[in-house]
């Protein structure tokens, strides 16, 4: 389809919506006219019906009241003019309902109007008074037929007001919703047509800016604009082609001269490390044979020291020996020292045992002192007495008196020397306290040494343990050296045949690093060449980075 | 493509929206129920002067306040009361009255075919389930117009005409007698029934009999079209008459003295406004009485009372109201 074409459907169709809802508003408004104006007819005709007929009633009425000519006229005049209007309403109404009661109305009318007519020439005032009684039972139908009718156009004007305040507010909300979608059908009619120009818009930008990798989605349509995008497809996709064929070139060039490049430089370090280690080589030649000869003196001197070393070996051997045997003879010693402590300890020991002996028997003596005090204090008590005896004797027992006399001065001597007794006694005792004390501080002293002395021997045991090892050692020093000397003859003779080897290697290296540095020349003009290329594929590479031919890590190609 | 269809999709929405909000404003609120009455008029019907017209003008007035509807028949449409009434209950009527006693068979015959239709049945008693009965105490009018007559009758004789000899015509008679001999107790009753409610010239002559031959000067006539025969005799012989069911003063406006009402108009209104209002009756039978103003008398003319016989009108009346009659 054509753009015209679309843009003049969209028009259109939202034209037709509008005027599909003036349709039904305009079909809705005239289809209550229709219907109101019957009923309403009927109303007005039945009440002009019932106004007739009971102007003919009240005719008659009249009539039967006073019988003139006149009113005779007018009864009659009346009742057909009532007749006439109910046939015309019979003739107009067709709700079946209204004519059913217009036909019964219609045959009483006409029955009344004959007897009434009959009524009147006869002039028979009772039958005349009937048949406008008769009127009324008429009237009744009249009347109903009225009040249906007038129901009828009320429920009816009811439902139109209804039906209008319906057909308001679908108008309303019809005219709303056809607003919005006309509103939407345009936004999507002329989204469909833009948005593909858009995006060629946008195609063509990122085009100018070299991104040559946009992806054109497909454009159904077959309208210009279908067109237009399937040319521009094709004229990206040539770019795209022309582009890419450059690019790959431009890129196998540019890593073929940087892995030239890489690979000349590697060569270069190469050599240069060569032309360092061949001088190196050189030089350390020089070295080596330079401290052989060193070597060599050093090790005719060594032999020397060795020799002189030798004698002072063994001499130290000798020396060892003599240690050991001193050391026995110490540790005999300290054995007598031993045995002589033990029995010091051992007289300590009787002594203490002797002391304790004296101690208990002093403990007796003390008793004993205590007897004889107890004995001088009783015999001074029988003096006492006895003096007194004495004294009740009189002269017969004057003698007595004496004898008396004597027994108490020796209870009072008896008592003095057991006091005596006591003190020297307590004098005894205290003395050996002290030896006894001084006996403990002996034997603390003794048992001190004898460890001292353990100590001692302990000490010579592991110095004898010592020396015998040096001793042993020495003697193997002793002849490893007797050894030694044999292999440092044969060193001495491998060095001085190396150090001819190397004089020869270094003369080789020299060579080795001329022709090196040689070779170094010729890789730095190789290395100048390949950067002039790389310049070249450089500038090649940028112009070409201008077009990205791949979407990678861009996401607007979607 | 998809837009496009949205957009189909949207119009269909709206198109649905239209048509559902048009048919929801469519049906029309039912129209109120207004009760239909039927009645089948008796005798010559619309226009009688009495019973039909009363009949009618109760419906007219029923019509204007009630907002009913209703319906007639008369046998100068149908020429069958069984025709009138089967018309009028096929039409719909919610209450199909019949008019009179002569009614009254043909009425049980329709009531059985149409048990669910209520049936009022006027002036007689139907047993049917389906048919109400609305009677008038006539003898308590009776017993007024007697005691009317006997307060005004100069030769202490007073005449009665009864249509046909039945039932409810001798409640017309006891009345009218026990209110004569209330007012009057010298004064004398001769009655006799014409046999015939129709015959206006038998009512002539039974009447004419009785005031030449028995002296009488005031006869109560309960005789329909035979009874009105005897009004226009009296006038004619220049004595009194009391007339039935309708004020019949114009009838024989030099004779009539005054006439017993039933009020049909007034029965026919309460009884409708009943209906209307409880769509039933509670009773199968209902009595209309001077209590009920279903029953009175027509204003007393020709010859009016005078205050004294006003008071003994008004007492009577009122021990009449609270004792019924003696």
């Amino acid at each position: 389809m054509k753009l015209q074409m679309k843009l003049l459907l969209n028009t259109m169709l939202s034209l037709l919506m509008l005027l599909a809802a003036l349709i039904y508003v305009v079909v809705n408004v005239s289809g209550m006219q229709a219907s109101n104006e019957q009923t309403l007819q009927v109303m007005t005709d039945s009440q002009q019906l019932k106004t007739e007929l009971i102007l003919a009633q009240l005719a008659l009425s009249n009539a039967s009241g006073n019988m003139t000519e006149g009113n005779k006229g007018e009864a009659l005049d009346r009742v057909n003019k009532a007749n006439v209007r109910l046939t015309d309403m019979l003739d107009n109404v067709s709700i079946p309902g209204y004519s059913g009661i217009l036909e019964t109305a219609k045959s009483r009318l006409d029955l009344v109007s004959q007897e009434a007519e009959q009524a009147l020439d006869d002039r028979n005032v009772a039958e005349i008074k009937r048949q406008s009684v008769r009127i009324l039972g008429i009237l009744n139908g009249i009347n109903t037929l009225n009040i249906l009718s007038s129901e009828l156009q009320h429920s009816k004007s009811e439902q139109t007001d209804a039906k209008i305040r319906n057909v308001y507010w679908i108008a309303l909300i019809g005219g709303i919703a056809l607003f919005l979608a006309a509103g939407l059908l345009n936004y999507i009619t002329t989204g469909r047509i833009v948005r593909p120009i858009k995006r060629l818009n946008r195609h063509t930008q990122e085009i100018a800016a070299g991104k040559l990798f946009v992806n054109i989605e497909k454009y159904r349509g077959k309208d210009e604009v279908g067109e237009l995008t399937q040319a521009f497809s094709t004229m990206v996709s040539n770019l795209r082609d022309v582009a890419g064929t450059a690019q790959h070139v431009s890129e196998q060039v540019e890593r073929l001269t940087s892995e030239l490049d890489e690979e000349n430089a590697i060569m270069s370090d190469i050599s240069k490390q060569i032309a360092h280690s061949t001088n190196e080589l050189a030089a350390g030649s020089q070295a080596i044979t330079e401290d052989l000869q060193h070597t060599v003196t050093n090790m005719e001197e060594m032999k020397i020291g060795f020799q002189s070393n030798l004698q002072d070996s063994l001499q130290s051997v000798e020396y060892g020996e003599e240690a050991v045997r001193t050391i026995k003879e110490g540790m005999e010693a300290i054995d007598q020292q031993r045995g002589i402590m033990d029995r010091n300890m051992e007289a300590i020991h009787r002594m203490e045992e002797a002391v304790r002996l004296l101690s208990d028997s002093i403990g007796d003596i003390r008793q004993m002192t205590g007897y004889v005090s107890d004995v001088a204090s009783q015999t001074n008590m029988l003096s006492l007495n006895a003096g007194i005896e004495a004294a009740r004797a009189g002269e017969a027992g004057r003698g007595f008196a004496v004898v008396a006399q004597e027994v108490k001065k020796l209870a009072g001597q008896s008592a003095l020397t057991a006091n005596q007794m006591m003190t020297v006694l307590e004098n005894v005792s205290n003395g050996i306290e002290q030896v006894n004390i001084t006996m403990q501080v002996c034997m603390e002293q003794t048992t001190q040494q004898a460890q001292a002395v353990g100590t001692t021997n302990d000490a010579f045991d592991s110095i004898r343990g010592k020396v015998l090892q040096i001793a042993d050692h020495l003697h193997g020093l002793k002849n490893e050296m007797h050894a030694s000397e044999e292999k440092s003859n044969q060193v001495l003779q491998s060095f001085e045949s190396i150090s001819s080897i190397t004089e020869q290697s270094a003369a080789g290296s020299e060579e080795i690093s001329a022709s090196t540095a040689e070779q170094l020349t010729a890789f730095l003009s190789i290395s100048d060449k390949v950067k002039l290329l790389r310049g070249a594929s450089d500038r090649l590479s940028a112009t070409l980075e201008q077009f990205v031919l791949e979407g990678a890590g861009d996401s607007r190609a979607s | 493509m998809k837009p496009v269809r949205m957009i189909w999709t949207c119009l269909l929405g709206i198109a649905l929206l239209i048509s559902g909000c048009s048919s929801q404003g469519g049906a029309p609120d039912q129209e109120k129920k207004r009760l239909k009455v039927g009645i089948m008029l008796s005798d010559v019907g619309l226009g009688d002067q009495s019973f039909s017209d009363a009949a009618f003008t109760g419906l007219m007035q029923a019509q204007e306040d009630l907002d009913i509807f209703f319906d007639y028949r008369e046998l100068a449409d149908t020429t069958t009361y069984e025709q009138g009434l089967t018309e009028l209950v096929e039409e719909g009527n919610d209450l199909v009255i019949g008019l009179g006693f002569m009614v009254k068979d043909s009425l049980e015959s329709i009531a059985s075919q149409y048990p669910d239709t209520t049936f009022l049945l006027i002036d007689e008693v139907s047993e049917q389930p389906n048919i109400i009965s609305l009677t008038f105490k006539e003898d308590e009018g009776s017993y007024l117009a007697g005691v009317v007559a006997g307060m005004k009758t100069k030769s202490n004789v007073v005449g009665f005409i009864g249509g046909v000899d039945v039932p409810i015509i001798r409640k017309f008679e006891t009345g009218y007698i026990a209110g004569v001999k209330a007012s009057n107790p010298n004064a004398k009753v001769v009655s006799e029934f014409a046999g015939d409610f129709g015959k206006a010239d038998l009512g002539a002559q039974i009447a004419g009999n009785m005031f030449e031959h028995d002296q009488a000067d005031i006869i109560y006539a309960a005789a329909g079209f035979t009874g009105i025969g005897a009004l226009e005799e009296a006038e004619k012989l220049g004595k009194l008459a009391i007339g039935v069911d309708t004020d019949q003063f114009f009838l024989a406006e030099k004779a009539v003295l005054t006439s017993m009402l039933k009020n049909v108009d007034v029965a026919i209104y309460s009884a409708v406004k009943t209906y209307q209002e409880q769509r039933e009756f509670s009773e199968s039978h209902l009595e209309f009485g001077l209590q009920e103003n279903g029953i009175g008398l027509a204003p007393v003319r020709v010859v009016p009372m005078t205050k004294k016989e006003e008071q003994t009108f008004k007492t009577l009346k009122q021990q009449l109201l609270s004792n019924g009659i003696q």
